[in-house]
């Protein structure tokens, strides 16, 4: 970023007179509290409780949701950057990174299609709209690249991105039990089923099962971003 | 520590579920068992299969001595 949009995004964040960052950082800080007092129990997502915080404070104060997110993009900004953060541990695990490659690439293109081709095909089945459809099939990603799959698809952006956040907090409760009941108890192959089916709030969630099962986690949900970008359109021309 | 609270970047978007609780509504049967049974099917066969061939370079490769706890699914 240029010297002059930064200057111009910190007068935006002193000026823009909204409490959106604050309440936003409040109410998380409420629920990753409540969060560790549970000792990390799958089913009391920081996340979950956080949104429903807001979405309670907005509608008591009766807040329109687009001037809580003129407030709150600088949180929703930080999504793109922290992305890099990940390659840390990658860098720190690098070795076991590479011994697994081959698995890593089959996992990656089976899983990835199943996960949008299954989406899609469920809701297709159940009678769901097409804007619906084409907002699911990107489900599985972070947010900022599913938000544009949609639009590519037909979908709703915005739609997209509560389905991806729904799925993520599904995931991180989810997949783990889901895991322990099929047997699969290498870290790597948690986390990556992990990271790959629930992107950024699943890879949080294989951080608190163990550095190794994050690191894979992580490196899922980077490349399961791109290879969902490429094959989305191509599942997706298929129903209707 | 960044990492750890990953998860806080994504709550401003997932507030956005106001926006949609008219469609939501109409269609959340078929939207609810698309993200659960999708979700499973992915980690499902994601996990599965990454183990099973995890399992299979560690035997080849004779290393990852640390990691072969996923041997049991095989």
């Amino acid at each position: 970023m240029s010297p002059e949009r930064l200057s111009a995004f910190w007068v935006y964040l002193q000026t823009g007179g909204s409490s959106g960052s604050p309440s936003t950082l409040a109410a998380y800080a409420l629920a990753h509290g409540l969060a560790r007092r549970a000792r990390f129990h799958p089913l009391v997502n920081p996340v979950a409780i956080a949104v429903a915080l807001l979405v309670a404070l907005l509608s008591l104060t009766g807040t329109p949701y687009a001037r809580y997110f003129e407030g709150a993009q600088f949180v929703h900004f930080l999504l793109g950057p922290a992305t890099v953060a990940l390659a840390v541990p990658l860098w720190r695990h690098r070795d076991s990174a590479r011994t697994a490659l081959l698995p890593m690439a089959a996992a990656l293109q089976v899983g990835a299609a199943t996960a949008v081709a299954s989406a899609v095909a469920i809701a297709w089945l159940l009678g769901a709209s097409r804007p619906t459809m084409a907002s699911l099939a990107p489900k599985s990603v972070t947010t900022p690249i599913a938000m544009a799959v949609a639009e590519r698809l037909g979908g709703l952006p915005s739609l997209t991105a509560v389905l991806v956040i729904a799925t993520g907090i599904l995931g991180a409760v989810t997949a783990g039990p889901l895991l322990d009941r099929l047997g699969v108890r290498d870290p790597r192959a948690r986390g990556f089923a992990i990271g790959l089916a629930s992107h950024g709030i699943g890879t949080a969630r294989a951080f608190q099962e163990s550095q190794l099962a994050g690191t894979f986690a992580g490196i899922a949900m980077a490349t399961n971003g791109v290879v969902t970008a490429l094959l989305a359109p191509l599942l997706f021309a298929g129903p209707g | 520590m960044l990492l750890s609270h990953l998860s806080l970047l994504f709550v401003p978007a997932g507030v956005g579920v106001m926006l949609h609780l008219g469609r939501i509504a109409e269609e959340w049967p078929a939207i609810l068992a698309a993200l659960l049974l999708s979700t499973w099917l992915a980690v499902a066969v994601t996990g599965l299969l990454f183990a099973r061939l995890v399992g299979a370079t560690d035997r080849a490769s004779g290393s990852g001595d640390a990691c072969r706890r996923g041997d049991q699914v095989s």
